[in-house]
This record gives C-alpha cells, sequence and structure tokens, in this order.
C-alpha cells in the first residue's frame, strides 16, 4: 500500500508540469470562498457579541412609513410600565456632508452620566468634563477624522442645522480604529447640541429604549405599549438579531452563488481536461495495464494523485485566506460587506474560526473536485491496452 | 491581534467594539453602500435618494420584513 502511494507520488512529481495549473487555480478558489467565509463569521461573532449589551426593547414612532421623532416625556410613562426596568431616550441621526456627499452618524451622549465616563476611559478617552463642556465639543470616528484631517478641519467642524444656522464644535479626541465596524463613522456630542444640529426640538428625541426585568414579560409588555400608543413600533433584540443574521447570510449567499458558478465552470474544463488526456498520459495507463494493474488499481492510483493535489490546494488556500483577512485586514474583499462608498474603515478582523467553516470550504470544493475527475478516470483506465500500445 | 488560535474557541470579540456599542446604545454598523443596506439596515438609510432633503433626523428606517 505504501509502496503504491510511493509510485503514485513519484509520477506525480514527474508530471508536476502538467498538475501545476490544477494546483494554482484549486489553491486560489479554496482561497477566496475561505476568504468570505472567514469574513463573514468574523463580522457576524463581533456583531452579535455588541447585541448582547443592547436594551431589550425599542420604541419608534412611525407615522406614514416614517420614523418621527417622539416625545421625551415618554420615557417617565414608559417606566411606570410594571416590568420595565429602565428606560432611556436616544439622540441620533445622519448629518450629510453636500459638498463630498459624505454622511456622519451624529449621537447625542449624556457626558454627565457616569456610566458613559467609563466606558469612554476604557476607550482610551479621558474626559475632563469642565474642559469638554467649556465649549461645544465632539469625539470623532477614525474615519470622521481622516476625513476631517484631508480638509483641514483640525480643531473645529462648523454644522448647520436644518434652518441652515452655524454651531461651531470642537473636535475633543477621536475613537481608535478597533471600533471601526461600529464607529467609523460616528460622532459623540452633548445631546442638546446634537439635538440643535439635527432638528430635534428640546422636548423630543429619536427615539427611547426599555429594558426589562423578566425576559418572559417581553411579550406581553410589547402588547401593552402597542396600545399605549399606536402610531409606535416596537422593535425586540430578537428583531436585529434576525436582521444582522439576513444580512450576512444574503451578502454571503450573493457570494457563495458566484463562486458556484465559478466552480462549476472550473470542474467542467477539469472533466474536459482529463477527457482528452495527453497521448503520454494514456501510454502510461496502458503500460501500466500490461503488467498486470488492475482497473481499480489504476483509478485509486490517480485518485491518491489527484487527492493530493486537492489537499495542498485546501490547505494552502486556508492558510492564505486566514493571513489575507486576519492579518492583512482584507483589502477589497471588506467592501463587498462594509461598502467604501462613505468614510473609509480601517476595521480589522478578530481571528474567528470554526469547524463548519472549515468543512463547508471542504464539502464545496473538495468533493465536486474529486467527483468531477472520476468519470474521464474511468474512461481512461477501460481503455484496452494492446490497442493503444499499438 | 493575536495570531495564536483553537479552532472553535478564537480571540474573544473585539472588546473596542462591544464598550463603543454599550456607549451608543445602537446596534449598528457602518456600512457605506447601498448595496444591500436599503433593505436590511439595521441603522437610518443613508437617504441617498433624496439628498436635498435637510431635515436629515427625519430619515426612514428600513428594516427587514
Amino acid at each position: 500500500m505504501l509502496n503504491r502511494f510511493y509510485f503514485a507520488l513519484l509520477l506525480l512529481y514527474k508530471h508536476k508540469k502538467e498538475h501545476s495549473s490544477v494546483f494554482i487555480i484549486s489553491t486560489f478558489l479554496v482561497f477566496l470562498v475561505s476568504s468570505v467565509l472567514f469574513l463573514s463569521s468574523s463580522m457576524k461573532r463581533d456583531l452579535f457579541a455588541t447585541l448582547e449589551s443592547q436594551a431589550d426593547i425599542t420604541v419608534q414612532k412611525y407615522i406614514g412609513g416614517r420614523v418621527v421623532n417622539l416625545p421625551e416625556q415618554w420615557v417617565d410613562e414608559f417606566l411606570e410600565l410594571p416590568g420595565v426596568s429602565s428606560a432611556s431616550a436616544r439622540v441620533y441621526g445622519e448629518y450629510y456632508y453636500e459638498t463630498k456627499e459624505r454622511h456622519f452618524f451624529i449621537v447625542g451622549i449624556d457626558f454627565f452620566d457616569e456610566n458613559a465616563l467609563k466606558l469612554l476611559d476604557d476607550l482610551g478617552i479621558k474626559i475632563d468634563i469642565d474642559k469638554f463642556l467649556e465649549r461645544d465639543s465632539m469625539i470623532i470616528g477614525s474615519g470622521v477624522k481622516e476625513f476631517f484631517d484631508t480638509f483641514e478641519y483640525k480643531k473645529y467642524y462648523i454644522f448647520r442645522n436644518p434652518q441652515r444656522e452655524k454651531r461651531k464644535v470642537y473636535i475633543y479626541d477621536s475613537l481608535p480604529s478597533e471600533g471601526d465596524l461600529v464607529g467609523s463613522d460616528l460622532i459623540l456630542m452633548e445631546k442638546d447640541v446634537a439635538k440643535e444640529i439635527l432638528g430635534i426640538d428640546a422636548e423630543s428625541v429619536s427615539d427611547i429604549v426599555l429594558n426589562i426585568a423578566n425576559k418572559d414579560e417581553l411579550q406581553t409588555i410589547e402588547n401593552k405599549l402597542a396600545i399605549s400608543h399606536f402610531d409606535t413600533r416596537i422593535i425586540t433584540k430578537q428583531d436585529i438579531k434576525n436582521n444582522y443574521t439576513n444580512l450576512f447570510n444574503y451578502k454571503g449567499g450573493v457570494f457563495l452563488s458566484l463562486y458556484v458558478v465559478v466552480i462549476v465552470t472550473f470542474l467542467l474544463v477539469l472533466f474536459q481536461r482529463y477527457l482528452s488526456i495527453s497521448e503520454n498520459g494514456v501510454k502510461e495507463v496502458a503500460i501500466l495495464r500490461s503488467i498486470g494493474w488492475t482497473i481499480e488499481r489504476i483509478i485509486a492510483m490517480k485518485l491518491i494523485q489527484n487527492g493530493v493535489i486537492i489537499v495542498w490546494a485546501y490547505l494552502l488556500g486556508v492558510i492564505l485566506a486566514y493571513f489575507y483577512v486576519f492579518v492583512f485586514g482584507a483589502p477589497l474583499l471588506k467592501q463587498i460587506f462594509l461598502g467604501g462608498a462613505n468614510l473609509q474603515n480601517m476595521t480589522s478582523f478578530t481571528p474567528y474560526i470554526t469547524f463548519s467553516d472549515l468543512f463547508l470550504i471542504f464539502l464545496f470544493f473538495v468533493v465536486p473536485f474529486l467527483l468531477s475527475i472520476i468519470i474521464p478516470l474511468w474512461k481512461l483506465s477501460v481503455s484496452e491496452p494492446s490497442e493503444v500500445l499499438r | 491581534m493575536g495570531f495564536v488560535f483553537v479552532l472553535g474557541e478564537t480571540n474573544s470579540p473585539n472588546q473596542t467594539l462591544s464598550k463603543l456599542s454599550q456607549l451608543i446604545q445602537i446596534p449598528r454598523i457602518s456600512l457605506s453602500t447601498g448595496f444591500l443596506e436599503e433593505n436590511y439596515s439595521v441603522t437610518p438609510t443613508q437617504n441617498r435618494l433624496y439628498p436635498q432633503m435637510k431635515n436629515y433626523n427625519q430619515m426612514d428606517f428600513v428594516y427587514a420584513q
């Protein structure tokens, strides 16, 4: 058995030029599909981890198919509902930079909230509250920072509210680029300043988030909220999780369907290549047959040869994909998931690979590969040796 | 970012992302193409269709149906 394997490898080495193109293309295809799967899994995991800290329920006011601001006093109203453990108002919205058609995402934060200050501290941003509130200040995401730097807004930026009034806001600090997946285009500022820039009334907020003490009461509280204000839309954490899953499945699915087209084409070429194998190849098989090799033995030998090629291509492709995604940050490919039309996103991806991903790649590549060559190999092996040699 | 990993139990999720997400209390991804986000966004859509509209806070939220 070992001899047979050794012989197969020797033949493989002898014909290495013939096999090199298959090896290179196979490696590239494995690399491509692995990169997408690695990227998708890593982002999915990171984003799902961020969801854990989110509120259980989001309440929005929904009129005429559009989300509108809602009165801040609803917070107190919701807090009175039995089962609601906390409620807070959120102020946020997009700010459009017309000249370059870029969008910033402004979020209003309560800088007197100790928890917020602690989280900022954890992010490496030390807030001197007196200095921060002395004048209008903001903390910007790394994408925004780069954009501002390009246009020489080094110290401050002058925002215009919907009434076209100017408001100068000073740059206090910038967020670390490790958080770019969430915060590349983010601008954090005092709630009141954010409200003015976004054109939200002093008594209104963008939406309200609630936490509930007992998760079993979720449905009841949802119903109560729906009854209390009929023009509301209630979004649970589970809804958002479903959205994330859809998003990644969709994007990954689009890519995988393209991949299927490519792999089918490759396998057809491979099939054709083995059908019209060179004269030397046919002669080689005929000689083996005439010295007493059985058809099964020849097929087994050819399968070993191709198996070695494909397993090496698989391993090399996966390793290359690991470096491409997790070390070099998947340039070009990440644009499929993140897009490149707005601000630059310098995010890096946390290494995360599962057995299911690796198995899926194996299933999507190695199995179809071996299946596509088995018929031509059999055809080759059953050719009559005496005729071929003549 | 670590190089060494064990399958299934690799590096812990990105802590910066978690903290940032806790701070803003908004589940979001800073996506920037209109490719799919139009249908599947969990953040406000970027109002590409009506850039002349000045009241940006009133933008639509599109959640996957």
